[in-house]
């Protein structure tokens, strides 16, 4: 594997390239812009008619709506980057055979990923400030942009693995309902497994911003940690899979 | 919506076919077709503007034009798969459509393949068994039956494509761009079997955006501008190279 | 009749030669059930059963009963998202070749009723390898409605918008259904609960896991809402073998 510093033109040009894709499915583009409001609204609806628990925080229809704005900024990156790099992958190994680096690939997938991730982030904080007292704004979008870059890269990672639709797709559906479940604030459990799921810690952290605390230094650690080793596996695999053929300078 | 006749079923208005009436199995008339944007200010493409066509038993027709001139839309509409806006489509026999893109089911083995669109032709497992080993012989890719069709060459894969619009013996074969992928031993043998067809009275129909060979063909229509124009004798403005001789 | 013998053999025969397909049905269901048995708590809960009131429930096995229609649902709603969907361009050709379109549609149908069953059959399987259901017939029948029910409704997502679109709601809607919408830990019943594809199968699923007695209406409604379901999806999908 050849994995050469990629020019900044080249990254604009397959940046740009992804980009265009995406939004020239003008559904795509709707759903980002509709799911934010309509996931957190019935996330708060339907927490609401839960009893407050002994291990709830706070009233359960704000749970629900802090969990609503952390799934949904999770999880729509997730499924870009998944059908990101599935759709492209034909395209992404002639690509690599003529002479696009293997990084290069990579950062233009990541970078699609992100931006969606960003108006994502933006988008779900905005809906959840209007119902919810954010203490930290800056926080929160910080937490939110991070679980969608997270996410995206789990995307990308299952559909490099499984590059097809079907298998990919219900994968990202399995991993992502059960991390979804235990950090639904519906259920308690200090099970050390639970600490392995992706969103278990920015989940905390995310929680701070809204609450107005300080996150725990351990969880914001463990929350970078857990996100660095999933970027360098998924660069891994990534441009050993997706990206072959070589690449060149 | 388009107007579709099958079979020689007339309006009893209409007079009693002429003898070249009875010889014709597929008759397209003034079929229009725009591809419209769902979006308000999307794009509209007029591909069809009033083509007419007319094919007769026997007969080996090209029809040839630019990218994008509305070749595949034509026969899409000819054969079915799709409504024209308006024009109607007269059909009078079995139909057999070759299309460009290999709609062929991935993971089934040739064979299976066979069977299923013999099943949906209506004929019989004798028939079936029949029809495909007299295709694989032909078109050489017998020792392949047992292949699945994603496991196949891109050349291999437009020969079970091509086999398939075949095997029910149709009167008329609608092929869009059939030789693709197809090695010089191949692309002989398709003609040698279109001569065969042609004998035996079926109609052949054939896409592509450039004929070398004129030769072949009775007539070639050109599809410019969403209408049909014969130049068979005239030449075509898509000659390539050595142009239509 | 043949056609559809032939044409849901064939449809079959696609499905069942992908191994990773095979393998992934067989362990994600024991990856969801399992997962949340063990991180689960060993405490009691309060739940509200459909036919008991409330009434008190280990918590390990309230969360097995909940996830496990989940991962039916999972299965079923992936099946019918792109198993209708992916070869609907050449079950067009297949309809020109002179296949009746009706026989397509129910020899797909019956494909993602076959892939509902299995994932039905592995997630309680699952389940009874941890916990033991009071009655475990109604209990499977329940889970393979919700299967069904989120087969249909993949399918109908998938040929209204785009599989992008339908992976989204397969990430939230079963999710929101089933273990929000249907908890049994809720104080009072959501007014959208009813309206939702999972409400009566889940009312039978609690009843028959966690009673002795279930209440057959249950089941009534739920077959009358795949019925319908089903007619929407099937002509859908028929009009869909002719392109516009």
């Amino acid at each position: 594997m050849t994995v050469s510093r990629p020019s900044s033109d080249r990254l604009r040009v397959g940046l740009d390239a992804a980009v265009r894709e995406f939004v020239r499915e003008p559904i795509n583009v709707a759903l980002l812009v509709v799911l934010p409001p309509v996931v957190i609204t019935s996330y708060e609806s339907m927490l609401s008619a839960f009893p407050r628990l002994p291990y709830m925080t706070t009233d359960p229809g704000a749970l629900g709506a802090t969990a609503g704005t952390l799934f949904v900024a999770a999880f729509l990156p997730a499924v870009i980057g998944l059908f990101q790099v599935i759709s492209a992958q034909r395209a992404d190994e002639r690509l690599s055979l003529a002479g696009f680096p293997e990084l290069a690939l990579f950062v233009s997938r990541l970078g699609a990923v992100c931006l969606a991730t960003l108006l994502t982030a933006a988008l779900s904080l905005g809906v959840l400030a209007t119902t919810t007292e954010v203490e930290s704004l800056a926080l929160g979008f910080l937490t939110l942009a991070f679980v969608g870059g997270l996410y995206g890269l789990i995307g990308m990672l299952i559909g490099t693995v499984l590059p097809r639709e079907l298998e990919g797709s219900l994968v990202l559906i399995f991993v992502v309902d059960v991390d979804e479940a235990l950090a639904s604030g519906v259920i308690a459990t200090d099970a050390a497994a639970t600490k392995l799921f992706p969103l278990h810690y920015p989940h905390e952290v995310f929680q701070a911003a809204v609450d107005g605390t300080a996150p725990a230094a351990t969880d914001v650690l463990a929350a970078a940690t857990y996100g660095a080793i999933v970027l360098v596996a998924t660069f891994l695999v990534y441009t050993a899979l997706a990206a072959t053929g070589g690449g060149g300078g | 919506m388009t107007e579709r006749i099958v079979g020689t079923e007339r309006p009893e208005s209409e007079s009693e076919p002429t003898a070249g009436d009875r010889d014709v199995v597929l008759r397209g008339s003034d079929l229009a077709k725009t591809y419209s944007s769902r979006l308000p200010f999307g794009r509209s493409v007029e591909v069809l503007t009033g083509a007419s066509v007319t094919i007769r038993r026997g007969e080996v027709v090209g029809i040839v034009g630019g990218n994008g001139s509305g070749k595949s839309t034509l026969m899409k509409i000819l054969v079915g798969e799709l409504d024209a806006d308006e024009g109607t489509v007269d059909v009078n026999g079995r139909v057999g459509w070759c299309p460009q893109d290999e709609l062929l089911y991935d993971r089934l083995t040739v064979e299976e393949t066979f069977r299923l669109f013999g099943e949906a032709y209506g004929m019989d497992p004798t028939e079936i068994e029949s029809a495909r080993d007299r295709l694989a012989e032909t078109l050489d890719f017998e020792e392949f039956l047992d292949y699945r069709i994603d496991r196949l060459s891109g050349g291999n894969r437009q020969k079970i494509n091509l086999s398939i619009a075949l095997m029910h013996d149709p009167d008329v074969l609608l092929l869009d761009e059939p030789y693709t992928g197809f090695d010089w031993e191949t692309y002989l043998a398709f003609w040698d079997l279109t001569a065969a067809l042609r004998e035996r009275g079926t109609a052949v129909a054939i896409i592509s955006h450039l004929i070398n060979e004129q030769e072949r063909f009775d007539r070639i229509l050109e599809l410019a501008d969403g209408t049909l124009t014969d130049v068979t004798d005239e030449g075509s403005s898509q000659a390539g190279e050595e142009g239509v001789r | 009749m043949s056609t559809l013998r032939t044409t849901f053999e064939m449809g079959v025969r696609e499905y069942a030669r992908t191994p990773i397909l095979l393998s992934l049905l067989a362990f994600l269901p024991v990856y969801l059930i399992l997962v949340f048995h063990w991180v689960m708590p060993e405490s009691r809960v309060t739940v509200d059963i459909p036919i008991q009131g409330a009434m008190s429930a280990e918590m390990t096995a309230v969360a097995t009963v909940l996830t496990t229609p989940m991962a039916a649902a999972f299965v079923g709603g992936a099946a019918g998202l792109f198993l209708m969907q992916s070869a609907s361009a050449v079950d067009g050709r297949l309809a020109i070749a002179g296949a009746d379109a009706v026989e397509i549609v129910a020899a797909r149908g019956g494909v993602l009723a076959l892939a509902s069953l299995v994932g039905s059959v592995v997630s309680v399987g699952v389940l009874s390898a941890v916990m033991s259901v009071e009655r475990l017939r109604w209990y499977l029948l329940a889970i393979l409605l919700v299967a069904l029910l989120y087969g249909g409704l993949g399918a109908l997502v998938g040929l209204v918008l785009n599989r992008l679109a339908g992976v989204y709601v397969l990430l939230f809607g079963p999710f929101f259904d089933l273990f929000l919408a249907q908890s049994p830990l809720t104080d009072e019943t959501h007014a959208l609960a009813p309206f939702l594809p999972g409400h009566f199968p889940m009312k039978l699923a609690f009843d028959a896991a966690l009673t002795a007695r279930v209440v057959p209406r249950n089941l009534w409604f739920s077959l009358a809402y795949l019925a319908v379901l089903a007619l929407v999806v099937g002509l859908g999908f028929r009009r869909g073998l002719r392109v516009d």
